[in-house]
């Protein structure tokens, strides 16, 4: 329009405006130029129909808010070259924020900062020379960045990028926080301080001008040496195996980033809108993400050529079960993979994912280094002293101090891995936390031919195995059994008086069997110094009923068998507790009742010579007419003998009268009469024997409990009689002679008087 | 005052032809043969000087680095690191050769001048002083002087020409922050006659500005606009050996030759077309080869073109 105007006015308007305008240029030239510095397209050339130098482009001068020429790259370059102020490098060698691009779906660009006609972001966008927010003086150097705002704490950077402002909810970096590890590098590198020196901001990681990385952050981070300025622990995770680059370079992020394009921490974590808490940036399969962080890799459905847990693996996502003792070492963690005291037991527990060696930070392992129980990410080494398990298993730390260390008693003996116990630690001899061979996270091959609960022991304590000088012998208190018989039965469901009952796969289950285990507690030597741990001294002691292993402490007062033979520990207190009665009397393994328990006295558990009743105390001459049952009784009932005397003068009956014993009787029924056979075992056809009648750990059937404080005399029916006479199996072959058969039978002067 | 004769030549003439469009002013041309460019892998290279044997030495100032090329183009070497120490640079701009071999560098943001020989071997550096209440010293270009050894150097910050001997010794200065003459606003890149007057570019107050060799005013070359003769954002400048002031703008991507008084003589022109620069900057002449360098900021290259006329 303006090229259009011909200049033909008459000479004197012309030089009348010159001799005028003569003086006011001088004023006026200057201001207006300043404007035109930037506005170059306001210069008066253009509305000349001289050529200028560079082409005039209309329409976009004077419309507010609006990007024209004044707003170009280049009108700010043609200052910020060096030779007005120098932002080449700053600005122009390195990325910087885009501009000339519409704002994605992801930005929300608020009226206040403005767009370009096209609807794009331009520099005028976030920067005026006419000063409208910030700076509004500048700085001791004399600079001013004109941003339409102040950026205080980034907060010019959050009207736009409110998703990452809304960290929480975006899964993103969080902001607006303290990081005390904040290093005067990150500064010298380009970070931005807040007005709180160490609280995270926008421009503590990004720079909008001048970035050395992509997306506009402060420095290169294609290894990740932003991420590992403040997570400086985390950088022991390059070059190991969960550097991605080595493992799984062909495995994308979420992001779809390849390792290498991510960086070590990016192929996890991505600072913004990760695909869940933790800044995860990986795929998750369904379940609680602190556990899925890792199983989605290693568990039982990934994909990849890596470690996996297998079957067989530490439980996590559980409750510990001594929180308290729990050390904070090995933190607990929510379902959200946030460190919680009062969460639960996660991966994480154990493992710290980004450093291989917990010994030593420099050693990263590699892509084809086995770990052990040195390294593999732990936490803390569990070699040697098992230090990781026992931090939580802390009832397990007498193991260490005891025969049951293979380090100390087998230390050739290699477990599932092939590792001896030096190397697997006290524990990992027969424990692995993941692909163990089965329940137990056993750390030994199993046989699928026996119970595995059965293997658990026998795996050593066999004729060939590393126990093999502890077996159990051929006379042995009965395994897999039931606890129907045991009088009274068990009401507390899964253990007997505390003494757990288990199934063939090892489990501790209600009504089910006894087996090694429901005596036996493998890890603690000393049931009466159950909390000894480290201090406790390794003897390699012979064991007897106080330790061995036992669950309860059964000796001198035979909890532990009593906890199941609660009708047989009536016996304490009566004439047939040695501790009453005959204190210093040995049985066959030379021990008093002090050592061998009350139950010892007369009963072995483990290899006893005695097939009948596991008997433990020599056993008496009986005559042609007496069973291996009278045997028992006469082992002390005898002359010499500690009970000689309590020795019946007459007692026998023909044995060729065979007695019926079930026919009328109610096997359960106080008054039945049990008969023995040859093996000691109860049959329903046989001859009398002394525990026919007498119930050796009962006093009196009238008294149905015991007497510990009293040693009772027998006295007229009681005598350790199963029963009153006059209702016992006696009376159905005798009928109305039965008593007196029986007194001819016993009472010698009876018998003188029937004579 | 050349300004106001123009003017009232212009009235006079207008009293007995109409203007019209078809009388508008014409661009004349200098006319310019490209020879090649050279491009070296630098990063916004700012300024050249010919070493006695025809060598290039380019100011890579964003890589902090000197490159050297022959004549041909052909990299030599390249010297200077980032930092602060001897020999080490912080984003320098300007550069200039004496006659006697010495390199002098504008290390801009070390605030100082350092020295090499043509190898790149440090010889020594001095700082720019300034004076309380100034900036921090931003020397952004040097010119070594025939006269006396001295140094030149443009404070571009403080708006001052300041000078010294060779040896780093302050001799004098002059210039102030405005628009009069002997004033600056973001005094630029230097070059000298055969006559040892110094031009200065004005980059703000667009002009390039001659002195005497102890700082006396002389003459405005360039004014502010967009028309022929007019600067907009003048960056360098080159004398031939006809004293011709070549100026180059780096925003119209132009270069244009004045007189050393500073009458308009045309613009550099390829094919009767003026040609087009990207961003040039820092230039220098190589009278024995009648070539020009221009540096090219923003594309990165040296241009090297031959002046026919």
């Amino acid at each position: 329009m303006f090229r259009s105007i011909s200049f033909a006015y008459p000479f004197i308007i012309m030089v009348a405006f010159l001799s005028i305008s003569s003086t006011a240029t001088a004023a006026y030239m200057p201001s207006r130029r300043d404007c035109a510095i930037c506005h170059v397209m306001w210069i008066d050339d253009f509305r000349t129909d001289k050529e200028t130098l560079i082409e005039w482009q209309p329409g976009n001068v004077l419309m507010k808010d609006t990007q024209g020429v004044v707003s170009s790259e280049d009108i700010c370059y043609s200052c910020h070259d060096g030779y007005v102020l120098d932002s080449r490098s700053t600005v122009w060698k390195f990325n910087q924020h885009k501009t000339f691009i519409k704002p994605t779906t992801r930005v929300t660009v608020p009226p206040s900062l403005t767009l370009s006609n096209k609807g794009e972001l331009y520099c005028g966008t976030c920067h005026t020379p006419h000063v409208t927010g910030s700076p509004p003086e500048a700085d001791l150097a004399g600079l001013t960045t004109f941003l339409r705002k102040k950026n205080v704490d980034s907060n010019l950077c959050e009207m736009c990028h409110i998703n990452q402002a809304d960290y929480r909810v975006t899964n993103g970096h969080p902001l607006h926080i303290m990081e005390p590890n904040f290093s005067d590098s990150l500064f010298q590198m380009g970070s931005k301080k807040a007005a709180e020196r160490n609280k995270i901001i926008c421009q503590t990681c990004h720079i909008v001008h001048g970035a050395k990385g992509e997306k506009i952050v402060i420095t290169e981070n294609k290894n990740s040496e932003l991420c590992i300025i403040c997570h400086d622990k985390q950088k022991q995770l390059v070059n190991s195996k969960h550097d991605l680059r080595l493992t799984l370079p062909d495995v994308k992020n979420a992001k779809q980033q390849l390792p290498s394009e991510s960086g070590p921490c990016g192929a996890c974590h991505a600072p913004h809108n990760a695909v869940n808490k933790r800044l995860w940036a990986r795929q998750l399969a369904p379940g609680n993400l602190a556990a899925q962080m890792c199983l989605t890799c290693h568990g039982s459905k990934n994909i990849y050529d890596i470690k996996q847990i297998g079957q067989h693996s530490h439980p996590i996502n559980v409750a510990p079960s001594v929180k308290d003792a729990i050390p904070h070492e090995l933190p607990l963690f929510s379902e959200s993979a946030a460190r919680n005291p009062a969460g639960r037991i996660q991966c994480f527990t154990c493992h710290e994912v980004h450093r291989w060696d917990p010994s030593s930070p420099i050693n990263t392992g590699g892509k084809d280094i086995e770990g052990d129980a040195a390294t593999s990410f732990l936490r803390m080494s569990n070699s040697r002293s098992s230090t990781l398990c026992l931090a939580c298993h802390i009832d397990k730390k007498q193991l260490v101090a005891s025969d049951h260390n293979l380090e100390v008693t087998a230390p050739d003996e290699k477990n599932l891995f092939g590792f001896a116990p030096q190397d697997s630690g006290p524990c990992g001899a027969c424990h692995i936390p993941h692909n163990a061979a089965g329940n137990k996270l056993w750390a030994k091959e199993l046989s699928a031919d026996k119970e595995v609960v059965t293997q658990l022991c026998t795996g050593c304590h066999h004729k060939d195995g590393s126990a093999k000088a502890k077996l159990v012998g051929q006379n042995s208190h009965p395994l897999n059994v039931g606890i129907e018989k045991l009088k009274p039965p068990p009401t507390d469901g899964q253990t007997v008086k505390s003494l757990p009952l288990y199934d063939g796969g090892g489990n501790i289950k209600a009504g089910q069997k006894i087996v090694c285990l429901t005596c036996h507690e493998p890890h603690t030597w000393d049931p009466g110094n159950g909390g000894a741990g480290s201090d406790y001294v390794f003897k390699n002691m012979e064991g007897d009923n106080s330790n061995s292993f036992l669950r309860k402490v059964n000796s001198p007062s035979s909890a532990l068998c009593g906890s199941c033979h609660a009708d047989k520990a009536l016996v304490a207190g009566t004439a047939h507790d040695l501790n009453v009665t005959a204190p210093e009397a040995k049985n066959l393994g030379g021990q008093t009742v002090k050592e061998s328990g009350l139950c010892g006295t007369c009963h072995f558990v483990h290899n006893s010579p005695n097939k009948v009743k596991l008997w433990a105390r020599p056993l008496g001459r009986v005559k042609k007419h007496q069973g291996v049952m009278d045997a028992l009784c006469t082992g002390c009932h005898s002359k010499k003998n500690i009970a000689q005397k309590k020795i019946p003068r007459i007692a026998w009956h023909p044995r060729e009268k065979l007695i019926i014993n079930t026919t009328q009787f109610n096997k359960k029924g106080n008054d039945y009469t049990p008969l023995f056979g040859d093996n000691g075992q109860e049959v329903e056809m046989g001859n009398i024997s002394c525990t026919s009648c007498h119930n050796a750990h009962l006093w009196s059937y009238l008294v149905g409990q015991k007497n510990a404080t009293e040693n009772p005399e027998g006295k007229g029916a009681y005598k350790f009689l199963r029963t009153a006479s006059k209702n016992t199996v006696c009376v159905v072959c005798h009928g109305p002679e039965a008593l007196f058969r029986y007194l001819y039978f016993h009472d010698p002067e009876m018998r003188a008087t029937f004579k | 005052m050349i300004k106001n004769k123009s003017i009232f030549a212009y009235l006079i003439i207008s009293l007995f032809f109409p203007i019209s469009p078809d009388l508008a002013h014409s661009v004349e041309c200098i006319r310019s043969k490209f020879l090649f460019d050279i491009r070296p892998g630098a990063d916004q290279p700012s300024d050249a000087a010919i070493a006695p044997n025809g060598d290039i030495y380019l100011v890579d100032g964003v890589n902090n680095r000197i490159m050297i090329f022959d004549s041909n183009g052909r990299q030599k070497f390249v010297f200077g690191t980032e930092g602060a120490a001897e020999g080490e640079f912080r984003h320098p701009l300007g550069i200039d050769i004496s006659d006697d071999g010495n390199v002098f560098i504008a290390d801009t943001g070390n605030h100082r001048v350092q020295v090499f020989d043509l190898k790149g071997n440090f010889l020594h550096l001095f700082a720019v002083k300034t004076e309380p209440g100034e900036k921090p010293a931003d020397p952004v270009d040097v010119l070594a002087s025939k006269l006396k050894n001295y140094l030149y150097v443009s404070d571009n910050d403080n708006h001052k020409i300041k000078v010294f001997n060779q040896r780093g010794n302050f001799e004098f200065q002059w210039g102030k922050f405005g628009e009069g003459a002997g004033e600056f606003r973001y005094p630029g890149i230097l070059a000298s006659n055969e006559f040892n007057q110094v031009f200065v570019v004005d980059v703000l107050n667009t002009r390039v500005q001659s002195f005497d060799p102890f700082g006396k005013h002389l003459d405005d070359i360039g004014s502010w606009g967009v028309l022929p003769g007019n600067l907009f954002r003048p960056k360098g400048v080159a004398i031939d050996k006809n004293n011709r002031v070549f100026v180059s703008d780096s925003y119209m991507g132009l270069i244009q030759v004045f007189t050393d008084l500073g009458r308009f003589l045309g613009v550099v022109c390829e094919s009767n077309v003026k040609r087009k620069f990207t961003t040039p900057v820092g230039m220098v002449m190589d009278d024995k080869r009648n070539r020009l360098y221009v540096v090219e900021m923003r594309a990165n290259k040296i241009s090297i073109i031959e002046i026919l006329n």
